[in-house]
């Protein structure tokens, strides 16, 4: 989110509006998604946080855990956030200056509440360096280094994104994602990249992946959660899918979109005789 | 973009999909039987207002929204005569036991729960740590004990197959038949876990949960009745789990 306004992101570099969050999470909770995180992506830049009257109103629509964050500084602001609704508190670029953030978070409210974002990206050497506005790429740390020393601060969670493959539709960054995994003792989110729902399927084959956040593959299209969890339930990937309406008699295309109908049969549909009254 | 990982990946989407693609496959067909929610009981007794005990721990604000959702006013209290009358009672939680017991202790609740649960029987739903103090004792950062109004011991999730702790995520319940909390619910539901700790077993259980091995994921206890997941955090199953609580209140106080 930026400027209270949902963003699909390209490479962290430029983002398109999709609208509000509200609304956002409206749909993609009716449509079934289990969990919902929520940043804003200039709070820190700009050195103000993430409004708690915003997150309480977008908290209210949500009947899934919301996650929330964007320059939180302070467990007291941790603390506003929960008290609006949030259930998770996103921290990020806070806890590169300051590691006890994390710790003071997870002692005020549980390690639970702690999520911590790390957001990776490959330097011209070939090397994954966490991504800080702070420090310049060539001396960035390693995200596995970085990974486990927020861990033992008491990271209850932690988010893990590809500056790279972000909003490129070409698939997640599975080796990165292998390694990360490898060294994470607490549940791993993995973002970036997602494309196609074969893309989730290959991330969540990774052992210690426990879920994979999406998202601009998730606006701009009708029941986008729902499609996307039956095909990778169709993918032989036990996923929750119990909302009403969920595609499984649809046949679905290369693309995991539902299958197009022939013209003949939509027409039947629209124009079918009127029976003689 | 890299041209042999290119042709895996169509390679891979070709076989995926394929086939449905052409029409020539048949999915699956999987039955999903429908979680519903019931027609809100409007007769005598019905719930229109709820106690949420607040200890200063637990997400109040999601459990007060689930409720708004239902129809039912929530208050947030510490008021000893109002959680006496409560129509319905729920005691939510998140964070550390010894903690919990300690402000229950130190709001002086523990004898106004007993009597608004034990003496006057108000239906009580206990949610995550409001779960856990319920019992007897747990082991985290060293041993306390609960109010002890369910049999049983709280102890730390993991140590034997290496998954990660917290359990955190939705996870599929097995639910006994004639629970209370689960009428309406299908069989493999899912609900929506956060914890490090459970009740590995106890006789007033209706329901567990597999995590690193079983555990207990609700509890009916006459008045008294308990779930580890969040119900507030667990779409529509979840809402229809406090619906049932709300309507075996409503009875309650009808009767």
């Amino acid at each position: 989110m930026r400027d209270g306004i949902v963003v699909q992101s390209y490479r962290f570099a430029r983002h398109l509006p999709v609208g509000c969050p509200e609304i956002s999470a409206e749909y993609l909770d009716r449509w079934g998604i289990d969990e919902i995180i929520l940043v804003d992506i200039d709070a820190s830049r700009t050195g103000r946080s993430i409004d708690p009257a915003l997150v309480e109103r977008v908290a209210r629509r949500c009947t899934v855990p919301l996650a929330a964050g964007g320059g939180v500084r302070s467990a007291a602001q941790a603390g506003d956030l929960l008290k609006a609704g949030a259930d998770k508190i996103v921290i990020n670029t806070a806890a590169i200056e300051s590691p006890s953030l994390v710790t003071e978070v997870a002692q005020a409210f549980g390690e639970q509440c702690a999520l911590v974002s790390i957001d990776a990206q490959r330097t011209d050497f070939g090397r994954v360096v966490v991504r800080t506005p702070q420090v310049p790429a060539r001396d960035g740390l390693a995200p596995d280094t970085w990974l486990r020393r927020m861990q033992e601060a008491g990271a209850g969670e932690f988010l893990l994104q590809s500056v790279d493959r972000d909003g490129m539709r070409d698939g997640l960054d599975l080796e990165l994602i292998r390694e990360m995994a490898a060294s994470a003792r607490v549940p791993l989110i993995v973002a970036g990249g997602t494309g196609h729902p074969v893309h989730v399927i290959a991330a969540l084959a990774i052992e210690g992946v426990q879920a994979v956040a999406v998202g601009n593959l998730l606006s701009h299209a009708e029941h986008s959660v729902t499609l996307l969890k039956s095909a990778i339930r169709h993918g032989g990937c036990d996923v929750r899918l119990d909302t009403a309406f969920d595609y499984h008699l649809q046949g679905l295309a290369g693309d995991g979109r539902p299958m197009r109908l022939d013209e003949d049969t939509v027409t039947a549909f629209r124009f079918a005789p009127r029976r003689a009254p | 973009m890299n041209a042999s990982r290119k042709r895996n990946e169509e390679a891979l989407r070709a076989n995926f999909f394929g086939a449905a693609a052409v029409g020539l496959v048949e999915l699956p067909v999987t039955t999903f039987e429908r979680i519903e929610l019931p027609e809100r009981d409007l007769g005598p007794g019905r719930v229109e207002h709820a106690v949420i005990v607040d200890y200063e721990l637990g997400n109040l604000r999601s459990v007060a929204n689930a409720l708004g959702r239902l129809g039912v006013t929530a208050t947030i209290s510490t008021d000893p005569a109002v959680l006496c009358d409560a129509t319905a009672l729920i005691l939510p939680g998140v964070g550390a036991f010894g903690r919990a017991m300690d402000n229950l202790r130190a709001a002086r609740l523990v004898d106004v729960l007993g009597e608004a649960v034990l003496e006057r029987k108000r239906p009580t739903l206990g949610i995550c740590l409001g779960m856990q103090i319920l019992a007897e004792s747990s082991n985290e950062l060293g041993l306390h004990r609960g109010l002890g109004w369910i049999p049983g011991q709280v102890e730390r999730l993991g140590g034997f197959t290496g998954l990660p702790v917290p359990h955190v995520g939705w996870n599929q319940v097995t639910t006994q038949q004639n629970s209370v909390l689960f009428q309406g619910i299908p069989p493999a539901a899912s609900f929506y876990f956060d914890h490090s700790f459970a009740m590995r077993a106890c006789p007033s259980a209706v329901s567990s949960c597999d995590y690193d091995g079983a555990f207990v994921a609700a509890v009916e206890h006459g008045n008294l009745m308990a779930v580890q997941f969040h119900p507030e955090k667990s779409q529509l199953a979840g809402q229809r789990l406090l619906a049932n609580f709300l309507a075996f209140a409503a009875r309650q106080n009808a009767g």
